[in-house]
């Protein structure tokens, strides 16, 4: 198991390099990356400035670990709209991203597991039928428009909920929802097709055989290997959550990263663009790392071998 | 597996086609299918008004049937007096347009680069799958976000920044899948006889692929559309005023709670499009290779 | 083998139907049989004749909702486990009446030691069982089915051991209760062939020492003569013959079951002489009437096509189901 996790980590680092080798080149290979990292106002000495400052007049290599050098330091430039560091504000808006993925991660396991488990064990029943309709339905709601009439009707109509921004629980329900459509529905289905291959194994006609309950069979026999193809899946997951938190924060204008890196693009404020992308990549390669640690304490095969 | 091509096409049509009287065939999705087809095909025809013609007196009308509402704009008017149901059904034809060009290019390029990865092995399969696995391990809106940062918006970009994230996913499976098909007999057959590789590729290996690329071409429209969509709606996709449905629902957004109709139904559109997709799809997996079980 | 008159478990005319979208699959159709105390009785047929579904059917753990069990009785210690409650059943199972299935690698739940799984089999029914006990129980269950270390193995898991290993532990699993009744559902048929061999003469070996009675099934009839006190053949979810094993090996009266027995390779028959029986084993759904095997019978006549055959008692423990027998 340790070479599987060194495998891993060694994985995630590249990939992380990676990923910032390619937003490094991209950015220079669109022409002039200084005019990307100053204000429209800004002087010929402000140009000149940035310029030493990334290092613009040495060779790529040694530009290529400035920035590294940049991004793990911190210094991540300012803020052409807001005039401030940029990484003072990803420190304020990251915990409201942290928030919402949270809420939303819970709310699909603790709907979707279940549901997915009864669903198998209830083959073609009504709530069978109906769990399947329901998942391949969030699969297909896009997710801005179904924030959208979550508001219409909860916020407009029932007056029920707030409309947006954070606050106190009540802010946090209607986008917690709406981030976990698309997360539930995959859990759901991949929770019953995988529980349905168990259920179909000779090892749980065993734990019949030897005078198991259902619940037993089901819960401590079947579910515990259905489980092993949804973590993998959860690695899909934060993929999901990346994308729908830049979604869910615009439509409920949620403080967080996802709402900041759309701003921003549309602001023009690259240096906020490009390390908010970069950070939410990092976080999204760590996610994917913590699933495969998780998979491989989850799975005897890799549990018990060197 | 069927040395033959010929009898590996028809394995296939007659797998495909079997039962079809049954009332096995989704009907309902496969008929709202050939309905935007159609609608997008036909979209100047069948649309009462052009879809940016702005009638100012007119604006922000709720749809017929509501109080209000008049006949003349079914679907009510938004805020710039725009027939929504005009621009909802030319908002169709960007949606397939994106749909089927992404497809195709992603999956010409994916299967391409998947066949040839999988049949000769070694380091060029090494190569082209780190390369794959990398840009697979990078969420795709944040790429096409900084894509989009940096290039603009535009129909063309937004095309070109869907099938660059994409393409990798095909490639994925088919390599998967041509990997199988290599090990059957008949491969190796070929190949002692004397075939070049492209022949092999092409008749032998190819056709047993072909249902691998349909079950995901059909599963990836509705993934392409969303993510268009959502792109638009955020801003940085499809620019204003194309009347993308993402884009619809943006301009909406201020709105919703006095003009309800103008994000509800491009939002519907998009709803029933990609349902429709995703249960043939499906269908189509389930009657061409259960063993296909990605999301 | 010591076997007392004491009749253990005595299956009356069970019926168990398939209900698929193309049909009813009449599985097992009016079968009976039964096994005294200390006895071996095999059920030997073809892949599909119903044979594995019986054994199911007497644990009632036949597929729902697709499988049912229509009719008929199973008297196990004069009980009619037909007519019990999915509660006593329950404890019934893996206590009184214990089965191992044919293939080690899938038998075995891949997410728990082998020792959590044979100390469940034996919690389940044991309810005071305190954790010292309980460890007890389970090396020596191992012990039992001759697992070497057996007390540095409990935390191994399936995927860690051989074929060979995981039936013992199967095995170790179905006795670990002291049942007073094992079915055996081709227990080596999955095993590398030297395996095999030793592990019959384990089960040979444990039923000496625990007493427990076996129904083995399989479809080899050289298993049959190894481990069986008794036979009863199947075909197409019907019982074609049951005999002594020694008096079906004289003389086999049904067509089928010398066929079967023609199949086997022996030392004075030369390799061409080995014969196969034509044709394929019937589809379940939609039997034709009359004798099932008449088809493929080379001494098929008129009236077996016609009329179901009736048994005929060709002594007191042979009976057959032939125009011919």
């Amino acid at each position: 198991m340790q070479r599987y996790i060194a495998d891993r980590i060694l994985q995630a680092i590249l990939c992380i390099l990676v990923m910032s080798a390619l937003v490094f080149f991209l950015v220079r290979l669109t022409g002039d990356p200084v005019e990307y990292l100053i204000s429209d106002q800004a002087t010929q000495a402000d140009y000149d400035r940035i310029y030493k400052a990334y290092g613009f007049d040495r060779p790529f290599y040694v530009q290529y670990v400035l920035f590294l050098k940049n991004m793990v330091t911190g210094d991540l430039g300012d803020s052409l709209y807001l005039h401030r560091p940029v990484a003072s504000i990803l420190r304020t808006r990251f915990p409201a991203t942290l928030q919402l993925a949270v809420a939303a991660i819970l709310i699909s396991l603790v709907v979707g597991l279940p549901l997915g488990v009864y669903a198998a064990v209830g083959r073609g029943t009504g709530l069978d039928v109906s769990a399947r309709f329901l998942a391949v339905l969030g699969q297909s709601m896009p997710p801005f428009w179904l924030g959208l009439m979550l508001i219409l009707v909860f916020s407009v109509w029932f007056r029920l909920l707030p409309s947006g921004g954070k606050g106190g629980i009540a802010n946090l329900i209607l986008p917690a929802i709406t981030l976990s459509s698309w997360l539930l529905a995959g859990i759901t289905r991949l929770t019953r097709s995988s529980m349905l291959d168990v259920l179909g194994t000779e090892y749980v006609k065993l734990a019949r055989i030897k005078g198991a309950s259902e619940p037993k069979v089901i819960w401590k026999h079947a579910f515990k290997n259905a489980l092993l193809p949804v973590v993998t899946f959860s690695a899909v997951m934060s993929v999901i959550l990346v994308a729908g938190a830049v979604i869910t924060e615009t439509v409920f204008a949620w403080p967080g990263l996802g709402q900041l890196v759309i701003q921003s693009v549309i602001r023009r404020d690259f240096p906020v663009t490009q390390a908010v992308v970069l950070l939410m990549a990092v976080l999204y390669i760590i996610a994917n790392l913590l699933v495969d640690i998780a998979y491989a304490f989850l799975n005897p095969k890799i549990r018990y071998s060197r | 597996m069927n040395p033959d091509p010929k009898e590996n096409r028809a394995w296939f049509t007659k797998k495909l086609f079997r039962g079809w009287r049954l009332a096995v065939v989704p009907h309902v999705p496969a008929t709202i299918l050939c309905i935007f087809i159609l609608v997008a095909l036909f979209a100047p025809q069948l649309s009462p008004y052009s879809p940016t013609e702005a009638h100012f007196l007119d604006k922000l009308m709720p749809p017929a049937w509501v109080e209000g509402g008049s006949s003349e704009y079914i679907l009510g008017t938004d805020f710039m007096g725009r027939d929504v149901l005009s621009r909802l059904i030319h908002g169709s034809r960007v949606s397939m347009t994106v749909g089927m060009l992404v497809i195709v290019v992603a999956g010409s390029l994916g299967t391409v680069i998947g066949v040839i990865s999988g049949y000769f092995g070694g380091w060029i399969d090494i190569l082209l799958m780190r390369f794959t696995d990398i840009t697979l391990s990078i969420p795709a809106i944040l790429m096409a976000i900084i894509l989009v940062a940096l290039f603009g918006a535009s129909y063309f970009n937004i095309i070109l920044v869907i099938v660059l994230l994409l393409w990798p996913r095909y490639a994925r499976q088919i390599r998967g899948d041509v990997l199988n098909v290599k090990e059957q007999e008949f491969v190796a057959l070929a190949d002692v006889a004397g075939c070049s590789h492209i022949r092999i590729m092409w008749q032998h290996i190819l056709p047993n692929v072909l249902p691998t690329i349909l079950v995901l071409a059909t599963l990836q429209v509705g993934w392409v559309i969303i993510l268009e969509s959502s792109l638009s709606f955020l801003g940085v996709g499809i620019p204003p005023p194309q009347p993308a449905w993402g884009v619809m629902v943006a301009e909406a957004r201020g709105l919703v709670s006095s003009a309800w109709w103008i994000a509800l139904f491009p939002g519907l559109a998009i709803l029933f499009n990609v349902l429709s997709l995703n249960i043939l799809g499906d269908w189509l997996r389930d009657r061409l290779d259960p063993k296909l079980r990605s999301i | 083998m010591t076997v007392n008159n004491e009749m253990l478990i005595n299956v009356k005319d069970l019926r168990t139907y398939l209900y698929t979208r193309r049909g009813v699959v009449k599985a097992v159709d009016g079968v009976s049989f039964y096994l005294r105390k200390g006895e071996t009785l095999g059920i030997v047929g073809e892949s599909g004749c119903g044979k594995s579904i019986t054994a199911l059917s007497l644990l009632r753990l036949v597929p729902e909702p697709a499988g049912r069990i229509v009719g008929g009785q199973i008297l196990f210690k004069g009980r009619d486990l037909l007519q019990m409650s999915h509660k006593e059943m329950r404890r019934i199972r893996g206590a009184e009446l214990s089965m191992i299935l044919q293939d080690p690698l899938t038998s075995l739940n891949p997410a728990y030691s082998i020792g959590n799984q044979i100390g469940e089999a034996i919690r389940l029914h044991q309810k005071n069982v305190t954790k010292k006990t309980l460890v007890e129980k389970i090396i020596e269950a191992l012990k039992m089915v001759r697992i070497p270390a057996a007390e540095s193995r409990l935390g191994d898991y399936p995927h860690q051991m051989s074929g060979g290993m995981r039936q013992r532990v199967t095995g170790a699993i179905a006795l670990s209760c002291q049942p007073s009744l094992l079915i055996a559902d081709e227990p080596t048929t999955s095993l590398d062939v030297t395996i095999q061999a030793q592990y019959l003469r384990l089960l040979k070996d444990l039923q000496r020492e625990t007493g427990v009675s076996l129904i083995f099934i399989t479809h080899d009839f050289g298993i049959v003569a190894a481990m069986c006190d008794r036979v009863q053949v199947m075909y197409a979810g019907k019982i074609v013959e049951s005999a002594k094993t020694r008096d079906i090996f004289d003389r086999p009266r049904h067509p089928y079951a010398r066929a079967l027995m023609g199949c086997l390779p022996k030392i004075e028959k030369r390799l061409e002489s080995l014969t196969t029986i034509e044709g394929q084993p019937p589809q379940l759904i939609d039997l034709p009437g009359g004798c099932s095997f008449a088809p493929r019978c080379p001494e098929a006549e008129q009236v077996c096509f016609e009329k179901y055959p009736e048994e005929a008692k060709v002594n007191e423990e042979h009976r057959v189901n032939c125009w011919h027998g």
